[in-house]
Formats: C-alpha cells, sequence, structure tokens
C-alpha cells in the first residue's frame, strides 16, 4: 500500500490541476 | 544498527506532515467547491429556487470536506477512476438541462426534494463524509437505516428531474447513464466497504441500495 502522504500528495497535485485548467475556462465563459 | 531506519521521532513528524497536508487538502478541496460554485452561480443571468438548492447542497458538501476525518483504508486509484464518471454526471446533467428558471414546476420541485434529501444524508454521514471511495466510520443510522445509499438516491432523483427537461430520446439516455454511473459507484464502494465485518452486518440488515423494497 502506498503512504497516506503520497496519496494525499497526488490529490493536492490534481488539485491544482484541476484549478489551473477550469478557473480560467470557468472565468472567460463568464466575462 | 541501520542509519535509515525510521526512528519514532522520524516517524512522528512524518505523522505530523501527514495531518497538515491532509488538512490543507481538505481545506483546498472545500475551498474550490465554493469557488466553482460561486463562479457558475455569478454566470446565471437570474436566480431560480434550483440555483439556491444548488448552493446549499454544496454549501453542506464544502463544510463536510473541511471537517471530515482522515480515511482508514483508502480505494485502489483504479477503482478511483471508475468513480469519476459517477461524479461529474450530476454535473454534467445540470449543464445539459440549460436554464433552471424556465423548467417545469414538476422537474423545480423534483430537483428542490432531491438536494434536501441529499443535504439531509450527508449531514448524517458527517465526519465519514468523501467524495471518492474509502472507509471512515460507518454510519448506519438517520437515512442510513433505511437504504444503503441515500445520498446517491437523491442525487438520482435531482439527475431525473434534469432528464424530464431534456426530454426525449436524449432525456431517457442521460437518465439511464447516470444510473449506470452510480451502480458502478456503489458496487466499488461496496466492495471496499464489505472487507469491514461492520459493513458487511450493516448490509445484511439493510437489504435495498436506494428506494426500500426496491433496490
Amino acid at each position: 500500500m502506498d503512504d497516506a502522504l503520497t496519496r494525499i500528495a497526488v490529490w493536492i497535485g490534481l488539485l491544482i490541476l484541476v484549478n489551473v485548467f477550469t478557473v480560467p475556462a470557468l472565468g472567460i465563459i463568464v466575462y | 544498527m541501520d542509519a535509515l531506519a525510521p526512528t519514532p521521532e522520524t516517524a512522528l513528524d512524518q505523522g505530523r506532515v501527514t495531518a497538515v497536508a491532509e488538512r490543507l487538502l481538505n481545506l483546498g478541496l472545500a475551498g474550490s467547491v465554493l469557488w466553482w460554485t460561486g463562479l457558475s452561480l455569478q454566470m446565471a443571468t437570474a436566480w431560480a429556487p434550483v440555483h439556491v438548492a444548488i448552493a446549499g447542497l454544496n454549501l453542506t458538501v464544502a463544510v463536510l470536506l473541511a471537517t471530515r476525518e482522515s480515511e482508514q483504508r483508502a480505494a485502489a486509484w483504479t477503482d478511483i477512476g471508475l468513480c469519476l464518471p459517477a461524479v461529474v454526471s450530476g454535473g454534467l446533467a445540470l449543464k445539459l438541462a440549460a436554464d433552471p428558471t424556465a423548467w417545469p414546476l414538476i422537474a423545480q420541485m423534483m430537483f428542490i426534494i432531491g438536494s434536501v434529501g441529499a443535504v439531509g444524508s450527508l449531514l448524517a454521514l458527517g465526519k465519514s463524509f468523501s467524495v471518492m471511495p474509502g472507509v471512515r466510520s460507518i454510519v448506519e443510522t438517520g437515512p442510513y437505516a433505511l437504504v444503503r445509499h441515500p445520498a446517491y438516491a437523491a442525487q438520482f432523483l435531482m439527475i431525473l428531474a434534469c432528464s424530464i427537461v431534456v426530454s426525449g430520446p436524449w432525456g431517457i439516455a442521460l437518465a439511464v447513464a447516470s444510473f449506470a454511473t452510480l451502480a458502478v459507484r456503489i458496487n466499488v464502494e461496496e466492495r471496499l466497504l464489505l472487507k469491514e465485518p461492520q459493513y458487511a452486518a450493516y448490509a445484511a440488515r439493510v437489504t435495498s441500495r436506494f428506494v426500500p423494497g426496491l433496490w
């Protein structure tokens, strides 16, 4: 089993990626 | 002595780093949910009751994400991937159903009843709440005493409301496809949870997933 810290680090990376891609996309639609 | 073997001191440090990282992740997830909700509500030209329901549901999700407990056992990454379609199905259904201010009354009512059911179920989950599969404290009370997946049943009612709005063959396709994604998610979750004797006993007692006596 991979350790908890590695899993959390992966999730934080994914969260940053999703935000980097979705927020500007939403921003373009909003403004 | 192996110099690289973790001493009790370094093990404690890693535990502390993990706890801080987890707190940061949970706050980041909660903040993102609020941020995305704010942005998408800003896009709405006028507010319908459906918008208020979405805001209430997302606020609940954000608070629960920020305050949930650590998982006791994690799911495999492949299982997490299998649950993804169900996670996005709700948002997709809402996107396809277009402007909620123009929805027929029956669809608005179904959506609001669904969202109230979802908020109630998620609050009953409390600290055990999670979006992705993982073993946390098992909840057997409140709506979970009636069916094993009340939150997903409520989510499906909200998707059915969207299906009515979409209508025709695409509406039916949306309902069927969404149900399939939820069934996969339930299957994945239960495969993980049934390894816990407490959940196995609970599943033997509460036999229905969505509607008592039906499924």
